[in-house]
């Protein structure tokens, strides 16, 4: 079961997520991201509450996350408190956070990694 | 409360087995005699539906197929048991939808390393 | 399994079986009932499937062959007889017996028999044989060590996998759990947020695993989502612990690995002469994902590797010395005392005995081989205490030198090691001393105020190469040759090339120092360098380029506690000499006697080699045999013939030190203990044709 509200305060929209963020709840998380999107405000995101989150939930966040980026040149802020253990290992095994920057966009520091306070594999580059 | 899981089998031995097993690994095993009663009793909170292929009135084919397309748990792991001898059967269980399958006979230890293997 | 379900099992089975003897009755008067005919194959299929959960294997089997018969039927391969309908009903007897039946009973033997075969005469029996489906997990090899792979693993689920209520979060969290992962999302195929359908699967992933498992347990991994993604397992490092001593891949390398590029394109990025993954991105040769992808496994595999490094320096252990020595000893007498007994058992035929001998051959080879291992030894370890040296001589000899060790990882047998350390220290010294011109003479010669002192080692063959170098004066031939002159140690009529005057710096007696000091130049010269690499079965060589550099470059043996010998006999002696050094055996016949005439000189092919006799040349009592045999070798500067009676063969041999006894016969460096307890010493070929170039005064240039 998944709980969602969009709030709009300080000229942000506040995106609320409770609950499980998995493939059966995924529909619903969507429509409050778009709706987040299309209101043209910096977008906040408030995750400390999502128990459990598969591929399909890390997914968007990077769609949100990107598709801010290439609209308006910034992109998503987290809000709330740390990630639950649960959320920040899923992120972890799927590999999301191991560069400090976009993969799509150049120079732009992955803001999510950052503020997910994960650690980040660095990344040594030789050629 | 445990993750609740679903079985579907004819057969009381095969349930009672199984329900045996899960309820010792902490889960909440839901039972069903058949593909019909099956999928009446699947709500959202069935985190896992394990079934036999061999059932009367809706078969385990059938059950999958029944949950993937428009059921109100479409996106559900399911386990199927299958025997050594049904390998097309395995397949049509495969292109229905099915998430893993395990082969009868089968130790409570092998079906619930595969249970870990789909649901965690 | 608990009786409780066994007890259930029985119960419903009994139920299942009377309503198949309905079925079966109702099935003889309406032979085309397809419902009839599915609920009995269900009913059998039940029995069997469940028979064998409860470890009722024989109802199971015996309503396997029944199931299989009805199988033919449900898919209208056989047509139901009355013949059948019997067959079955009797059947089903038998089944309601065998459930009467304590488990195991051997009863009804004859009835079983008699009722498969007459199914299988209804059924074909090449139906009866099912193959295995799935594949069964790998058994795990306990207790042997594996070698860690580095595996690559391209995951790529279909968009539907949702579907299949499958978690791929999950099966790469499984994936993590045999080793140590790297993973890189590829994020490219992710529309944006107005355009995704959240319920399909964009991401995909290369997963750099560092794991022992075998493939087949990645591959399990992944056994529920075959056919429904696209997956590459990929083994791109067979055994971690090379990657201590290979380089790191280089982009281009990876994505040529992975199929990304091709190796034309590559040439043409590398031509730019920019960093190769962005100027390949600028040509449009690849995308950034596959570079970034790239840039990640590369990153990874260094992780790999600086783990692997800290992970070999993390185990180790120290040792004493004596206790090390002590092992090598006893090892080395035990490889004795089992050649003794490999021969003895040979002699007496006994199979019990050449099973044994044979089997303790295998065990103490590999506990020789494992001695040997441990006795290895870094240079760099060794070589420590050069840093200190460097210090101080800079300081005294108000010269800045800085010293760089190479290769300082390679390995050395311990015993080597602490007979180079004086040699090394000389060298250094000389360096320092002789070599490295004062910081003023530098700069106006416009070099570096620094002087530098490279020590590097090399694993070539058998063999490690240590050389030290210096960027200093470089060597004066001129100078060494009058000074080689006036010391007396050449006639002065020599006509030599640059290198050849360069190894008169190894004559005894020579040193270059014009004044001595009190770091260098006290006696003891290159000639006390060379003779100590040469007692370790090492070689010294030189090279220098004036005003630019000198190097003094060493070839020493990996071990000493073992040579592979040739071994011969002069008289009742024994001898050993490294078969490295060997080129070929012949025999000494009258024509080549009669060629050589007085001279001892045979032709070899398009080449003269002076040949000695060792009888003569070591005092070896007794009258030489009518066939003698020469042995040609290969010393440092020369080729030249050694007359034996007679050469026994290869022998692998374990060194053993002379002691005090032998320490004046400069000849012999050791001495070994044949299998059947006889002694051969071990002679220094360089060293023996020194002594006959001094008492025959017989050199001849080896030609080529």
């Amino acid at each position: 079961m998944v709980e969602t509200l969009l709030e709009i305060k300080n000229q942000k929209a506040i995106v609320h997520v409770k609950g499980d963020a998995t493939i059966d709840t995924i529909k619903t998380i969507h429509t409050v991201f778009v709706e987040a999107f299309n209101s043209g405000l910096p977008v906040s995101i408030d995750i400390s509450d999502v128990l459990e989150a598969d591929g399909s939930f890390i997914q968007l966040l990077r769609s949100l996350c990107y598709s801010l980026i290439i609209d308006r040149n910034y992109t998503v802020e987290f809000s709330g408190d740390e990630l639950s253990p649960a959320l920040k290992q899923t992120i972890m095994d799927t590999g999301f956070i191991c560069r400090p920057e976009c993969v799509r966009v150049d120079g732009i520091k992955c803001i999510c990694n950052k503020l997910m306070n994960i650690p980040e594999f660095k990344l040594e580059t030789m050629e | 409360m445990g993750k609740k899981v679903l079985i579907a089998d004819d057969s009381t031995s095969m349930r009672q087995m199984i329900e045996f097993t899960l309820s010792d690994a902490g889960y909440d095993v839901v039972q069903a005699v058949d593909g019909e009663d099956a999928y009446t009793k699947l709500t959202t909170d069935v985190k896992l539906v394990v079934t036999d292929l061999n059932m009367p009135k809706v078969t385990g084919i059938e059950l999958i197929k029944k949950i993937r397309i428009g059921s109100v748990n479409k996106f559900v792991p399911v386990i199927m048991l299958t025997t050594e001898s049904e390998n097309s059967i395995k397949e049509e269980g495969k292109k229905a939808g099915a998430t893993a399958w395990i082969v009868k006979p089968f130790a409570p230890e092998n079906l619930l390393d595969t249970i870990k293997k789909v649901m965690g | 399994m608990t009786n409780q379900f066994q007890k259930a099992f029985i119960d419903e089975a009994k139920e299942i079986i009377e309503s198949l003897e309905k079925d079966l009755v109702a099935l003889e008067s309406d032979a085309n009932d397809s419902d009839l005919i599915n609920r009995i194959f269900r009913s059998l299929h039940t029995i069997k499937g469940s028979g064998a959960m409860f470890e009722f294997m024989r109802i199971s089997n015996f309503a396997h062959e029944l199931e299989t018969l009805f199988d033919l039927v449900r898919n209208g391969k056989l047509s139901i007889s009355s013949e059948i309908i019997t067959l079955s009903l009797k059947s089903i007897d038998f089944l309601k017996d065998l459930l009467e039946l304590p488990n195991g009973s051997k009863d009804n033997d004859a009835l079983e028999q008699q009722l498969i075969d007459q199914i299988h005469l209804i059924v074909p029996s090449d139906r009866n044989t099912t193959t295995s489906g799935g594949k069964l997990p790998p058994e795990n090899r306990n207790g042997e060590r594996r070698k860690s792979s580095v595996y690559r693993i391209f995951f790529k689920p279909q968009k539907e996998i949702f579907l299949r209520g499958i978690n791929t979060v999950l099966i790469l969290k499984n994936l993590s759990k045999l080793g140590k992962m790297f993973c890189y999302t590829h994020e490219s195929e992710i529309p944006v947020i107005n355009e995704i359908d959240p319920e399909l699967h964009y991401t995909f992933w290369t997963c750099i695993l560092v794991t022992d498992r075998m493939v087949e347990e990645i591959q399990d991994v992944f056994i529920f989502v075959e056919g429904l993604c696209e997956l590459e397992i990929s083994e791109i490092i067979h055994d971690t612990e090379e990657l201590e001593s290979n380089t790191v891949p280089m982009i281009g390398e990876i994505l040529l690995s992975k199929g990304d590029v091709t190796k034309k394109e590559i040439d043409v990025v590398r031509e730019a002469n920019k960093r190769f993954g962005e100027k390949a991105i600028e040509l449009g040769v690849t995308s950034k994902d596959k570079v970034s992808s790239a840039l990640f496994e590369q990153a990874a595999i260094k992780n790999v590797k600086k783990e692997v490094v800290t992970n070999i320096a993390g185990s180790t252990i120290r040792v004493q010395n004596e206790r090390l020595d002590t092992l090598t000893n006893a090892v080395s007498e035990l490889v004795t005392l089992q050649a003794r007994l490999t021969q003895y058992a040979e002699v007496k035929r006994e199979s019990e005995l050449t099973t044994i001998a044979e089997y303790l051959e295998k065990l103490t080879l590999s506990l020789r081989d494992t001695v040997m291992v441990i006795r290895m030894v870094p240079v760099a370890e060794g070589f420590s205490s050069m840093y200190r040296l460097v210090r101080d001589l800079g300081r005294d000899l108000k010269k800045k030198v800085n010293l760089s060790i190479i290769g300082g990882d390679t390995e050395l047998d311990k015993a080597v090691i602490d007979n180079l350390k004086d040699p090394m220290m000389h060298l250094i010294r000389n360096c320092v001393d002789h070599g490295l011109e004062n910081p003023d003479e530098r700069i106006m010669q416009g070099k570096p105020e620094i002087g530098q002192v490279t020590i590097s080692a090399e694993h070539i063959g058998s063999h490690v190469i240590v050389s030290v170098t210096d960027d200093g004066k470089g060597l004066d031939a001129d100078k060494i040759y009058s000074k080689a002159v006036a010391k007396g140690l050449i006639q002065g009529e020599e006509i030599m090339e640059e290198t050849e005057m360069f190894q008169l710096i190894f004559l005894p007696g020579f040193s270059t120092a014009e004044k001595t000091t009190s770091v260098s130049g006290r006696g003891v010269g290159m000639d006390v360098v060379k003779r100590n690499i040469e007692s370790i079965r090492g070689e010294v060589s030189l090279e220098s380029k004036k005003g630019v550099s000198t190097t003094i470059k060493m070839k020493l043996p990996i071990t000493l506690a073992i040579i592979d010998g040739l071994l011969f006999t002069v008289g009742e002696e024994l001898f050993v000499v490294n078969i490295s050094a060997v080129s070929e055996c012949l025999e000494l016949t009258p024509e080549i006697r009669k060629a050589a005439g007085e001279q001892n000189i045979l032709r070899l092919r398009d080449a003269v080699v002076p040949y000695v006799s060792l009888r003569d040349l070591l005092n070896i009592p007794g009258s030489p045999p009518e066939h003698e045999q020469i042995i040609i070798m290969h010393t440092h500067d020369q080729t030249m013939g050694f007359v034996v009676d007679s050469v026994e063969g290869k022998h692998q041999t374990v060194v053993k030190t002379t002691g005090r006894l032998f320490s004046n016969v400069k000849e012999v460096t050791g001495a070994t203990i044949l299998g059947d307890g006889r002694i051969a010493l071990i002679l220094d070929v360089n060293t023996i044709a020194e002594k006959v170039n001094n008492n025959y005064l017989m050199l001849v240039k080896n030609s080529d």
